[in-house]
């Protein structure tokens, strides 16, 4: 349809008559319509959540990307010298003051609406992956009875499989919680015990490693990585 | 100063005009369907693996861990247990397939909206970009009602699927909005040199070896590490500058105005070459990794880069040439 407007030869001389034939309606739904952009836009601006946490600041990952900005910054002539990490926290403190100020009013549409964009989906790609491994002693040491993408080893798999699952196991690695990963390994350990009923031991445990370069990948080397975190169960206390 | 108002005042005109038009109906029910059916599949998944009571249930009861009190509408329901999160995953059912039929309108929008946003934020550890992406569609179809056609409700009112009704472009183009609002600060996140021209670019070839996501192995993408490069950088590029497709946009509304700007992003639909690009992206990543329905919610929001009358033509094409013999289809041919 051609816009109305556009077939007058005046920028927006159009709105002369179209202020004419309108009702408040229009106005009203344009300005609650102005207002739910904004607050997308606030909404989806990085939050205190997810920028003021130290141990982000602290991953590999991040303090490789600081040394690249650094050294960005110096190939301009701008002075990035060693305090670089500090000022920026500070810049990124008063941000996350002005930010969250702001978008304060928009929190409760959001909680009311569901209004709200997070899409950060793999902003900063782990090298270092984890893996969860679940074994049980049956009289004869710990055997595996699940491991990622096994076969042989699929003790619960399909749960393990369904993306919100991966999440659980994945955000392991993003963000470890002690107590949210010694529940999830005795849930882990229970249903085990009840699976094998002549299990002595349930072990709950994770492996760590480092991508390896595409070079070595393609020599068929293996990564070497190393266990972690290991929740040991005596099984009968758990059926 | 009065020049100031008078333009500001245009400019508003030119805002409140712009959410005024009206289109077919049939473009935001096609998206309606779209979001429905990845609602029941994220709800289904879920349902059919066992993890309801797994995942969204306090440790209390069942649970993996502690969760806060369930919130509905600003409102503490109590506890995650089971009867609840069972009561509330049910509701969230119904309305998602009430909603891709498109039965009680805007009513099981809202408490499909309500119970989805309530079960897949009672967990931040099981969140995903798709359930904001379901939730903003939601909140979307229900401010403008999609259930008018294409529909059970039309085919018990009318008797026929289809009717003539006509919608309010705005929710529309706050779809798009929110589409672009998505990748361009998906994008600003990924300021790091894995992403970033210039930089290391292996955020991809990390990505795809991480044995949390994949589907299967990838360790053969070793040997093909520059297109992973290549593959990161496009990315990292089409999501920050998808903003400028609001530029293409106003200039395609405004396309009867001088200008060489416009003209010159007239001269192409640039909404092929993003949809290509976009639709890429999302099917790599479903062919690839599980992240679950997250490439086809994405890929229903591109239903609402194309007006109703464009979907049609596009359709209408298709299924002349389905319909059209092969041989009669080659006697047409230059």
């Amino acid at each position: 349809m051609r816009p109305r407007w556009a077939t007058v030869g005046q920028p927006f001389a159009w709105c002369a008559s179209v202020r004419r034939d309108m009702g408040w309606w229009p106005h009203l739904r344009a300005a609650l319509i102005g207002l739910h952009i904004v607050a997308v836009v606030l909404l989806s601006l990085p939050s205190s959540g997810s920028l003021l946490q130290r141990r982000n600041w602290d991953l590999p990952t991040t303090q490789r990307a600081f040394t690249a900005i650094a050294a960005r910054l110096r190939w301009l002539g701008v002075d990035s010298s060693k305090d670089f990490e500090d000022r920026l926290w500070r810049f990124t403190e008063g941000y996350v003051g002005v930010r969250d100020t702001i978008a304060k009013p928009f929190s409760y549409y959001s909680e009311l609406a569901g209004v709200r964009e997070g899409w950060r989906m793999f902003s900063r790609p782990r090298k270092h992956p984890i893996a969860l491994e679940i074994a049980v002693d049956r009289s004869r040491g710990f055997q595996p009875i699940y491991r990622p993408h096994s076969k042989e080893y699929d003790f619960w798999g399909r749960k393990f499989r369904q993306y919100r699952m991966r999440a659980v196991t994945g955000g392991f690695a993003r963000r470890f919680d002690p107590s949210w990963y010694d529940s999830f390994a005795k849930l882990l350990a229970t249903k085990a015990a009840e699976a094998y009923p002549d299990a002595r031991g349930i072990r709950v445990r994770l492996y760590e490693w480092t991508t390896l370069p595409p070079a070595e990948v393609r020599a068929g080397a293996e990564p070497e990585g190393r266990h972690k975190h290991y929740r040991l169960f005596r099984a009968a206390a758990l059926r | 100063m009065k020049r100031l108002g008078e333009t500001l005042r245009r400019w508003w005109l030119f805002w409140v005009v712009l959410f005024s038009h009206r289109e077919p109906a049939y473009g935001w029910a096609l998206f309606r369907i779209l979001i429905g059916a990845c609602l029941l599949y994220s709800l289904v998944s879920v349902g059919a693996a066992g993890l309801v009571d797994i995942l969204w249930v306090d440790v209390t009861y069942g649970g993996y861990r502690t969760l806060g009190p369930v919130r509905v509408l600003l409102v503490d329901l109590g506890p995650a247990t089971p009867s609840l999160i069972n009561s509330i995953y049910a509701i969230a059912l119904i309305g998602s397939a009430a909603v891709t039929l498109g039965i009680a309108g805007r009513l099981a929008t809202f408490a499909t909206l309500q119970s989805y946003l309530c079960l897949t934020t009672v967990n931040a550890q099981t969140v995903g970009s798709d359930d904001a992406l379901l939730c903003n569609a939601l909140w979307l179809l229900f401010l403008c009602d999609a259930s008018s056609t294409l529909s059970l409700r039309c085919r018990m009112r009318t008797g026929r699927w289809a009717s003539t009704a006509s919608v309010g472009a705005w929710a529309r183009y706050l779809i798009v909005f929110q589409l672009l609002v998505m990748y361009t600060f998906a994008g600003l996140n990924k300021t790091n040199t894995d992403w970033v021209p210039g930089g290391a670019m292996d955020a991809l070839y990390n990505a795809l070896l991480d044995t949390t996501w994949r589907r299967f192995d990838m360790r053969w993408i070793a040997r093909v590490y520059p297109l992973t490069q290549f593959g990161s950088a496009v990315t990292w590029v089409f999501e920050t500058s998808s903003s400028v497709m609001l530029l293409v946009f106003y200039y395609r509304y405004t396309r009867d105005r001088p200008g060489r700007l416009r003209r010159a992003f007239n001269r192409w639909d640039f909404r092929i070459p993003f949809t290509i690009v976009g639709a890429g992206l999302h099917l790599g990543i479903f062919i690839a990794m599980d992240v679950g329905p997250f490439s086809f919610v994405s890929l229903s929001y591109y239903v609402c880069l194309w007006r109703p009358e464009e979907l049609r033509t596009v359709l209408v094409r298709y299924s002349s040439m389905r319909s059209t013999p092969p041989a009669s289809r080659m006697r047409s041919l230059p």
